[in-house]
């Protein structure tokens, strides 16, 4: 993993020293309110329903176990003891003192970690495939470059006001796991006709009060010129993405409004009169950041197919159904990822106790060489477990409850802290999810309607990602009372697809049960057990399933 | 109002905001609107005093490039902390178009803006007279590292210095 | 009533008759009459070394019982509806 040289380290270290003196000239009444606000979200402090709420940068999601014990300390020493992992591979801390945190900025500049740019109007953390670096289907490890755009977005001047927040995610894999069409700029990397290897380059998606699936405005960009491109996109975003109304700030607006074709020859524009200055990246520079992630050095082992794995594990049904849901594909023989399920009943989803942070850098250490990815999807994953160490692995998971086999079923939900935390929320997500987790804790009913998102956002900001859910919710307000709309058919991936509403919101005490009427339904439905939810309702449309939810019209 | 300039606290201005209607003197240092510059340059430019422009948030620059090299002073509005946009026209007047004036910020400039501003290539601001003063004056170096390129230094860092 | 986050740790807080800021909504001040509220929302701004953001909250006072809240402000006035079970301890956050 990139390791800090001393340009990178006095960069954190100046931060968290400005940002010290300007806490105490808030505390001390130097400053209003007013003028702090945007230094404090800068430095991803929010002020939320109940208290501050810190929001930490975990560049595409990885952590050593090094830097996972500091935050278990850290959520020890000034928090309540946990935090939550969230839906761009960050973590979040719901109850530090605002004198406390210029002491937990300094202790994460000590692991070189920080919250600069986790909110605010400015590019924020780049994120991406938590798989990235091992997975089987892998074009080449997009992390080099989600690093390099770190550096490059970090306190750029002249981006540090844009006219909303700006998301970028790279993708180095066939199937994209980092939902690339959904961010302001999404990167693939690929080979063109020539055989060059660079970047394919997508603009404009994005979730929200209005989703859209971004657009691929260049089919490729050689390694060198990515950031000039990059500039290029955000000084056109800059200059002329809407200020007028915040609910239509975001770069998707702007290359709806303008057309893809006006947008694309505004970028291009300006890229012509920038790529060949010193933005254009040096081989050198490209070396150096990619040295940090060469691949460990594994062990020669022979590979054991997943199939086998599971059934001569079938002795014990509970490891089998942990194998089978949350272990995955490897491209080193012999070795696999594994997810840790942070999608337990009775916890908020995607929440870890400092003891189970403490927990998994041990883990780490002992079964990952110390390393452990932040997941978008609010689990975390462990890149580089030895296969024949699984059981060993599993047995130790269990005692955290770590181990739950729900990965990509349907209480491995995406679920945003809502209402309970979220000064922005409209209803709560958090009691949904529970008391979905907690009606369906049955792995065998799990297995059995199979493959599902589910992903539930509080309010319309999206940050649960509803819209790109097989099944999304959405908290919304009816007259100061919670209620929930309901869609179907979402998709993050390469099949990008946006949700369809079934129809009129369901209160607290309906929205589980319409959600076993939607299960149910898919059950008639399916072609076989195979047939997963997301290809039934492609098959099938929206209308079987309104009809069963709302009764035949 | 006091005026900083080239990082140094500035006890005389010479220079006088217009409105687009009043009558220009023959030997004053002036700021104009854009619109005016536009409509009157000819005659601005015969004068005795210096030409500067004022330019809104949302101004394109076409109107001030035909004839850059006869201003002495940009002035860029920045009408609230949250618009970016005179971040880009500072760059663009500097980098692009090669502007050797003052550039100056007016309008909401909080010393926390400053370092920001200044890599832009903006070399005056407008701020709050009093505490602000002495906080704007030690923003300039606050940071002692840069990543990227801008307009103070055209190259990013791995281009300055040996990294890694 | 008058609410607003405590600047110090942003918890929440209520304007109480006596000017202070306490963080049980049953201790605080009811206020009738829109000129007040005004009134006392402008001075809350010119305490922010203490509370941030204040604003007006409507509520039905029956008896000593503050009612009738919007689902937010009644998480806002008792916490969060979900507790955090840790797996090694049987104690709820």
């Amino acid at each position: 993993m990139y390791v800090y040289d001393q340009y990178d380290q006095r960069i954190v270290d100046e931060r968290a020293a400005q940002f010290k003196q300007q806490v105490q000239r808030r505390l001390d009444g130097d400053i209003t309110e007013d003028e702090f606000k945007p230094i404090r979200l800068q430095n991803g402090l929010y002020l939320q329903l109940h208290a501050y709420m810190l929001r930490i940068a975990v560049p595409y999601g990885l952590l050593s176990s090094k830097q996972m014990r500091k935050l278990a300390h850290i959520a020890r020493l000034y928090d309540r003891g946990y935090g939550h992992f969230s839906t761009r591979q960050n973590i979040q801390f719901n109850w530090p003192k605002l004198e406390d945190v210029p002491k937990i900025l300094d202790e994460l500049a000590s692991v070189e970690m920080h919250a600069i740019q986790t909110s605010g109007n400015c590019v924020r953390n780049v994120t991406s495939d938590h798989l990235a670096g091992v997975a089987a289907d892998e074009l080449e490890d997009p992390r080099p470059y989600c690093e390099i755009i770190r550096q490059w977005s970090t306190f750029h001047p002249e981006f540090a006001f844009l006219p909303r927040k700006f998301k970028i995610a790279v993708t180095g894999a066939s199937t994209d796991r980092a939902a690339v069409r959904f961010h302001d700029i999404g990167v693939r990397i690929i080979d063109n006709d020539a055989g060059e290897r660079g970047c394919e380059v997508w603009v404009g998606g994005g979730m929200g009060r209005t989703p859209h699936i971004a657009k691929c405005i260049r089919p490729f960009v050689p390694y060198v010129d990515l950031l000039s491109y990059l500039e290029a996109i955000l000084r056109v975003y800059n200059q002329y993405g809407r200020r007028d109304n915040k609910f239509k700030a975001r770069i998707k607006i702007l290359v709806a409004e303008l057309g893809t074709e006006e947008f694309t020859r505004r970028v291009e524009t300006e890229w012509d009169q920038i790529k060949d200055s010193a933005l254009r990246l040096t081989e050198v520079e490209l070396d150096r950041v990619r040295a940090h992630f060469t691949p460990p050095v594994y062990e020669d082992l022979p590979a054991r197919p997943h199939a086998t794995l599971a059934a001569s594990l079938s002795q014990d049904r509970d490891f089998a159904h942990f194998v089978r849901n949350n272990v995955k594909e490897h491209r080193q023989p012999g070795y696999c990822a594994v997810m840790v399920s942070l999608k337990v009943a009775g916890i908020p989803p995607g929440d870890a106790s400092d003891t189970q942070m403490d927990a998994i850098a041990d883990l780490a250490d002992e079964f990952s060489l110390g390393e452990v990815v932040v997941t978008h999807t609010q689990n975390l994953c462990l890149p580089h477990v030895r296969q024949r160490e699984l059981a060993a692995l599993y047995a130790r998971l269990r005692e955290w409850d770590f181990a739950h086999p729900n990965i990509d079923t349907l209480t491995d939900s995406i679920c945003c802290p809502g209402l309970d935390y979220c000064s922005l929320a409209n209803a709560r997500s958090i009691p949904v999810a529970l008391e979905i987790a907690q009606r369906y804790d049955r792995i065998e009913v799990l297995e059995d309607i199979g493959e599902v998102s589910l992903k539930m956002s509080g309010c319309i900001n999206a940050c649960g990602h509803h819209h790109v859910g097989h099944i999304g919710i959405l908290g919304i307000d009816k007259q100061g009372v919670e209620a929930y709309q309901l869609m179907l058919g979402g998709s993050p991936s390469d099949d990008a697809s946006i949700g369809k509403i079934v129809g009129p919101a369901f209160s607290r005490e309906d929205i589980v049960p319409a959600i076993d009427t939607v299960l149910n339904t898919y059950r008639s439905l399916r072609t076989s057990p195979d047939e997963r939810f997301i290809d039934c309702y492609r098959r099938t449309g929206l209308q079987p399933f309104k009809e069963a939810l709302y009764g035949a019209h | 109002m006091a005026l900083i300039r080239n990082r140094e606290v500035v006890d005389h201005d010479p220079w006088i905001n217009i409105v687009d209607d009043e009558t220009v003197p023959h030997d004053a240092d002036v700021i104009v609107s854009l619109t005016r510059w536009q409509r009157d340059h000819v005659g601005l430019v015969q004068r005795t005093g210096r030409s500067g422009v004022r330019v809104g948030s949302g101004d394109e620059l076409d109107g001030l490039i035909q004839h850059l090299s006869d201003i002495s002073l940009v002035a860029l509005e920045f009408p609230s902390f949250k618009d970016g946009r005179g971040y880009s026209k500072a760059r663009l007047l500097r980098e692009r178009y090669h502007f050797q004036g003052e550039l100056r910020a007016v309008g909401n400039v909080l010393p926390d803006q400053l370092f920001y501003m200044a890599r832009c290539g903006i070399n005056a601001f407008e701020v709050q007279a009093g505490k602000s003063l002495d906080q704007a004056l030690a923003a300039f170096g606050e940071y002692t590292v840069t990543y990227q390129a801008a307009a103070d230094d055209p190259r990013p860092l791995y281009r300055r210095t040996d990294r890694g | 009533m008058i609410t607003g986050n405590r600047t110090d740790d942003g918890a929440v807080v209520y304007l109480a008759a006596d000017g202070r800021w306490v963080t049980d909504l049953t201790d605080a001040h009811a206020i009738e009459g829109d000129e007040e509220v005004q009134t006392l929302i402008a001075r809350a701004h010119t305490q922010e070394r203490v509370v941030c953001d204040p604003y007006p909250i409507s509520v039905a006072v029956e008896g000593d019982t503050p009612r009738g809240l919007s689902a937010r402000e009644e998480i806002r006035s008792v916490g969060p509806s979900v507790s955090y079970r840790r797996p090694d301890s049987p104690t709820e956050v």
